[in-house]
């Protein structure tokens, strides 16, 4: 391959290099070279599968944008991206999408024991339990006539757009296992999250940002705290691990210029640097180099597209007030805006976190109150994208790591996994339905319909064209999946 | 095309080429090259991916009674039909299956989405018409001493029995060795393996001037003997014993164990045998009369994750904890994945449920609960400073020395105790039975009663006083300390709730033997002597393919972290092997092994490569060059605070706490955190210091894949990624450290010296050789604008100067200061300055 001018004349269009790059490294690390047909490495790759390409190390050297390993889908996808609105510290089902008249009716007497013999409790181990009726009247809304609790006047708006899953389940009753579990399908750390997932099959059309963000907000309960495990890439290579933004400082670490330094300066540096790695790789001939250019490249467009991504001045004030924000200031609402505008620009998986749903006392002003931090910009957000014509491919979550106990905890409610609610929207999802239920108290998820995590996970995946059974990787000598051996999808749901 | 020399590059065409066609030639051509096909090197490794999960250990998911694993079931004649008929690949019902094109019959079946390849499938059939022989799994036998290697062309190049090796693997292939990397390159690599840190420039002089073999072995013998060979070392131990200054869950609290790391260090410094280290890790606390270093030692068992998350359930936690030490044990020490029996039989390797949850026994012991509460994670022990340690010896003299004089008279008092005796004869507490009442409790009674010895026994108490606050300032660390063991039952489907199982005693894996300790209930000693046997197949192999990866980038079986059948083939098993038993025979001498390696022509190699290695052999596995990988996290940091002097090299002490983004930690919660970076000289401490936060690790370290260490974890990965080029380019670290290198490079070389001469210092410092011409006209270039930058605009310049805490020692121009600090932040932010060529 002959160089191409661009590197012959003293200019150095950055753009440009990055093409052929791409070309270079594929040419070094792709053994069959056309000319050659089936080169001597292909031999001594099959009976030492030691030397075939390392597994280990998708996506190095990664001077390409990274398309995925999902080439083609196993299906045709329903939705391209995910924006999972992510209720941290778990909320009550009883006060939000699961009306159980019965529970009302039975306030204050014992819970039966037949609900809760044998079964995991949290906080109210050893106590005596009672029954808590639902501490929010519901209402029915929208032509299908969904039933959704009083705290959530905004959300009743789009009943018709949601699916709501009354029968979730899950397997921990602690936060921090239930997070990790809901976001990586296991209990043990070091497994990749969804986003992770996503981004290693199905890469990013995002070409400035990460593929997966991380946006989190706090305010109304104990404010759980969500571990960075919880967007990690496990064993998946670093590049797919999700990006927190934070909401003082720099919105993603170490994005801004060290002060004292001009955009100018810092764009003669970073030049520089590529110049610098081009001459050094001309001399050592290492990939990884090259990657490096990409990586600056893409890490120098991003100190623009990031301030850029959350100033929001370009937004007009009617959008503003849909939300019910100013700003990119952290809330829930600023979140919800700024999750639309990283997925118009392509990012694959998005998630915005509430800390705030951990009410084991005072569930009735608690949930309120949180409902209110969130409602209208959950709201907003399925219509702004229904607006933009966006949400036919988006896929919104909107659910957290378990629900709450029928049994009161004083006036509050303990964690409860047998059974709680979460909703889905856009993409593939059959709006204004109702799936599932749990028993007259709202303690068991009925068999039938029952939704476990690794089902939704399975869902999720079907959603956007990937077949969940094939999305794997090998590690410690398993091929892992998000959805460990299991997971069914839910097709009721599925428009 | 001409070129290809055996049977196995044929069987290599059909795969990548589809030529099915060509599969006829296959036998005749394995026969000429003499090369058999191997069950363990080409067949086990298909079978396990493909058919074990049905056909191998786990007997719930067992089809057709048949198991790919065993000869006595896939070789049973009674079978009918028969799956394998040596010799007869005809009458193979196997054959027959995987040769099927009737979605019915094919194996595997369509809906495992396992797909044999053609090559495979001629594999499977040739190795039958051979004579199906099997042969266990490589590294469940234990090492054996391998032949010598062939005689290769480059034998008079070689330094020691690795290259021997390593050149016979080479000529066998058709490939050639390198010749030795450029001396600055090869020292420097050799500073940065074996301590991390560059070599200084006068370093790298003195070894490019003469680069003789016995200057490398000088070197080499420095750097081991180097106080920082062991923080090196660490970095690996550190994330497979999962050691972090977190717990982990939840609010992930902090909790001091710092003495844990500090310990590690200390062993890899002192050469301590890995036997020994072993034994003090697992079991430090089942020693007669442990010492300190070993009871420090035995909180390795104490560094999994904890909670105190309200509303967790004892019993829910404890199981975590117990599973997390088989896993974490078992990769550690025998890399393999017994992990994967907690729920069911292993799928590829034949761990059952049982042994998971025999080996969970042996740590049942260990006293822990599994909820805590107030941070605390008790037993924990303190760990006096070095300061204080001199002290309790002061005052364990002293009382010494007191009590003596207690509990018996000396010379000068002896003559008023008989005095005293005489007279006190027959009063009371001396009656008819005084001749019983011994000397010694007399003078007790008669010190008690003299106030001449009150300040004798207030000096006695000061002296608990002074050693109880001594502990109390004093560092603690968690610690194992064994107690009567809880019952560890068999959990159904790894289901904590589910008390239906039986009781399991400790017992290592049934495949493996028994352990003979008679009567007596098995201890984690006991795990540790079998661990330690000399016919433990796992032990050595494992630690001596995980220094190879440290040295070359790759292990010589790539998977670090399981030798079992779904790991690699290793690309030199002899090698492996001879070096497994250098190891074991040396007596467990880490630092004879390193030798050995660093000292091999193989290591020395430069790690250009040749077009035609490069297509051959892309990721270096069979070792015709040296490898380059990118530092390690804290090695990255390290390289900047070295090349800039601000780097603190003390080494050891509680974790340290470099500067970070203000709210990082904004959502940690119970109870809120807020980071105040550290001041002075703990601002410049090595990255292997960094205060370890489970949940939000320091994100430097983070970006350049450092491991929470949640788990234990054996293999980093090595990504290549945007946030890597952002925490270069504006993490305050590697700006201040830019600011201290200009400063040094203007102060050292002199306000007469030309930015040539500069230049050269920047690039010696940073990254051990001289700039190109190229690069040269490059820089000076950037200079003049970025001095124009800052000359038209100083108040730049002030700010950005002013950026860290270190003093700075250039009183000059700051335009120019600052420029050059611009120039320093490009070099720092090289793949070069962070990777090891």
């Amino acid at each position: 391959m002959k160089p191409s001018p661009a590197t012959k004349n003293g200019g150095y269009p950055i753009m440009h290099v990055t093409d052929r790059l791409r070309l270079e490294v594929t040419r070094r690390h792709f053994f069959g070279r056309s000319s050659r047909g089936i080169g001597t490495a292909a031999l001594a790759t099959l009976l030492n599968p030691a030397l075939r390409a390392d597994p280990g190390d998708p996506g190095e050297p990664g001077a390409e944008a990274w398309r995925g390993v999902i080439d083609p889908l196993h299906r045709r996808p329903a939705a391209k991206r995910i924006i999972w609105l992510y209720m941290a510290g778990g909320p009550s089902h009883l006060e939000s999408f699961d009306h159980k008249p019965k529970l009302a009716e039975m306030h204050g007497q014992p819970m039966p024991e037949s609900f809760t013999e044998g079964q995991p409790i949290a906080q109210l181990q050893g106590q005596q339990l009672r029954c808590l009726g639902p501490q929010h009247p519901f209402q029915r809304h929208g032509a299908a006539g969904q039933e959704i609790a009083s705290i959530f006047p905004h959300i009743a708006t789009i009943a018709d757009r949601i699916c709501i899953v009354r029968s979730m389940v899950t397997e921990q009753i602690n936060h921090d296992p239930a997070h990790t579990f809901m976001n990586t399908g296991s209990t043990i750390p070091g497994r990749p999250s969804m986003g992770s997932w996503l981004t290693y099959g199905l890469g990013s059309d995002a070409e400035n940002l990460p593929g997966f963000v991380v946006l989190t907000s706090s305010g109304g309960g104990q404010d759980q705290p969500i571990a960075a495990r919880q967007w990690h890439s496990g064993f998946l290579p670093g590049r797919f691990q999700g990006v927190p933004f934070q909401s003082a400082g720099d919105p993603v670490l170490y994005v801004g210029r060290p002060p004292g330094v001009s955009p100018a300066e810092q764009e003669r540096v970073v030049r520089t640097v590529q110049k610098l790695h081009k001459i050094g790789h001309e001399v050592l001939d290492d990939p990884e180099m090259l990657t490096r250019i990409s990586q600056y490249e893409m890490a120098f467009r991003m100190q623009t597209s990031v301030p850029e991504l959350v100033d929001f001045s370009s937004e007009p004030d009617h959008v503003l007030n849909m939300y019910g924000t100013q700003g990119a200031d952290g809330t829930f609402a600023a979140n919800c805006l700024l999750a639309r505008r990283l997925a118009e620009r392509g990012v694959r998986f998005i998630q915005c976190y509430h800390r705030g749903w951990d009410h084991h006392g005072g569930v009735r002003n608690g949930s309120a109150y949180t409902a209110k931090l969130v409602d209208q910009a959950s709201a907003a957000l399925v219509r702004d994208l229904e607006q933009r014509g966006m949400l036919e491919d988006t896929l919104v979550v909107w659910g957290g790591e378990f629900g709450r106990t029928p049994m009161g905890q004083g006036d509050g409610r303990d964690h409860h996994i047998k059974g709680f609610s979460l909703w889905m929207a856009g993409g593939g999802i059959r709006g204004g339905i109702t799936y599932g239920s749990t028993d007259e108290l709202g303690y068991h998820a009925l068999p039938e319909q029952r939704v476990h995590v690794h089902d939704f996970h399975a869902t999720a995946l079907h959603l956007l064209g990937i077949d969940h059974e094939r999305l794997d990787f090998r590690f410690q000598g398993r091929d892992f999946r998000l959805t460990d051996v299991s997971g069914q999808i839910v097709s009721a749901i599925l428009s | 095309m001409s070129k290809l020399p055996t049977a196995l590059a044929v069987a290599a065409l059909l795969t990548a080429g589809g030529m099915v066609a060509r599969a006829a030639s296959l036998a005749v051509a394995a026969d000429e090259s003499g090369e058999r096909i191997g069950f363990n090197r080409h067949i086990r490794p298909i079978l396990s991916a493909n058919c074990f999960a049905c056909h191998g250990f786990d007997a719930n998911t067992r089809k057709a009674d048949l198991r790919l694993d065993l000869p006595s079931s896939a070789l049973d004649p009674q079978r009918d039909p028969p799956a394998i008929v040596p010799g007869r690949s005809s009458e193979s019902e196997l054959v027959r299956r995987i040769f099927s094109s009737d979605p019915e019959e094919i194996m595997p079946p369509p809906e495992t989405h396992h797909v044999l390849s053609g090559a495979q499938r001629h594999l499977l059939r040739e190795w039958i018409d051979q004579g199906a022989e099997f042969e266990p799994h490589w590294a469940f036998l234990p090492p054996k001493r391998p032949a010598d290697p062939p005689p290769t062309p480059w034998d008079d190049r070689a330094v020691n029995p690795i290259d021997g090796f390593v050149f016979a693997r080479l000529a066998r292939e058709g490939l050639e060795p390198s010749p030795p990397a450029a001396p600055a390159i090869r020292i420097r690599r050799l500073f940065l393996d074996l301590i991390g840190l560059p070599p200084s420039p006068a370093q790298v002089d003195a070894f490019t001037r003469n680069p003789s073999p016995a200057a490398w072995d000088e070197a080499v013998d420095a750097l081991l003997a180097s106080p920082h060979f062991g923080e090196r070392l660490a970095i690996a131990w550190l994330d497979l014993a999962r050691y972090a200054d977190t717990v982990g869950y939840h609010g992930d609290q902090p909790v001091s164990v710092f003495p844990y790391r500090d310990y590690v260090i200390s062993s890899f410094n002192q050469n301590k045998p890995f036997d020994r280290f072993t034994r003090e890790n697992l079991a430090g606390d089942l020693f007669p009369n442990p010492t300190l270093e070993q009871q420090i030692a035995s909180g390795f068992n104490r560094l999994n994750m904890t909670t105190e998350e309200g509303g967790s359930q004892p019993k829910e936690y404890l199981a975590k904890y117990a599973s997390d030490r088989v896993r974490t044990t078992s990769t550690v020490w025998l890399g393999a994945t017994v992990g994967c029996a907690e729920c069911h039989d292993h799928k590829f390797d034949p761990y059952t449920s049982r042994d998971f949850y025999a080996l969970a026994a042996f740590f049942s012991d260990i006293e822990e609960i599994g909820v805590y509460s107030n941070r605390g994670r008790p037993p924990e022990i303190a760990v006096p400073t070095r300061n204080g340690r001199a002290r309790l010896t002061e005052l364990q003299a002293e009382e010494t020395a007191i009590r003596k004089l207690l509990a018996e008279p000396s010379p000068e008092w002896a003559e008023r105790f008989e005095e005293w005796r005489a007279q006190t004869r027959g009063t009371a507490g001396q009656g008819a039975d005084s001749r019983e009442v011994d000397r010694g409790e007399l003078w007790r009674r008669y010190t008690g009663g003299s106030t001449h010895f009150d300040a004798y026994r207030q000096r006695l108490e000061a002296i608990a006083a002074e050693r109880n606050s001594i502990a109390e300032q004093s560092p603690k660390t968690l610690v194992t300390v064994s107690v009567n063991p809880r019952p560890m039952r068999i959990l159904p489907r790894g289901n904590w709730l589910d008390e239906s199982g039986p009781e399991v005693a400790p017992a290592i894996p049934g495949f493996l033997g028994t352990l003979d300790t008679g009567d007596q209930r098995a201890t984690r000693m006991d795990l540790a002597d079998w661990i330690l046997a000399p016919d433990n197949p796992f032990t050595a192999r494992v630690f001596v393919n995980r220094l190879w990866k440290q040295y070359f980038g790759t292990g010589l079986s790539r998977v670090l972290d399981d030798l079992g059948s779904q790991g690699e083939w290793p690309t030199h098993p002899n090698l492996l092997d001879w070096l497994a038993l250098e190891f074991q025979e040396s007596g467990w001498d880490i630092k004879y092994v390193v030798r050995l390696i660093v000292r091999s022509q193989t290591y020395q190699q430069t790690s250009q490569s040749s077009e035609a290695v490069q297509e051959r052999d892309p990721y270096n596995r069979l070792l015709a060059r040296q490898s380059r990988f990118r530092l390690d996290a804290e090695l990255v940091r390290d390289q900047a605070l070295a090349a800039s002097g601000l780097l603190v090299s003390e080494i050891g002490g509680r974790s340290v706490f470099p500067y970070q983004p203000d709210g990082y930690y904004q959502h940690l919660n119970f109870p809120k955190r807020s980071y105040t970076a550290d001041a002075g000289s703990n601002q410049y401490r090595r990255g292997l210091y960094t205060h370890w936060q489970r949940t939000f690790l320091h994100p430097m370290l983070k970006a350049f894949d450092a491991p929470s260490r949640d788990e234990c974890s054996a293999n980093r990965p090595r990504s290549n990624t945007p946030l890597q080029a952002l925490a270069l380019l504006n993490d305050p670290t590697f700006v201040e450290a830019s600011r201290a290198l200009a400063a040094q490079i203007l102060t050292q070389t002199g306000p007469g010296s030309g930015p040539r001469e500069r230049l050269d210092r920047a690039f010696r410092l940073s990254l051990s050789r001289s700039p190109s011409p190229q690069e040269e006209a490059l820089l000076l270039e950037f200079l003049r604008e970025s001095r124009a930058e800052f000359t038209l605009h100083p108040e730049r310049a002030r700010e950005f100067l002013s950026i860290g805490q270190a003093a700075t020692s250039f009183q000059g121009d700051s335009a120019e200061w600052a420029a050059w600090t611009s120039l320093c932040r490009c070099l720092l932010n090289l793949h070069e300055a962070v990777a090891r060529y």
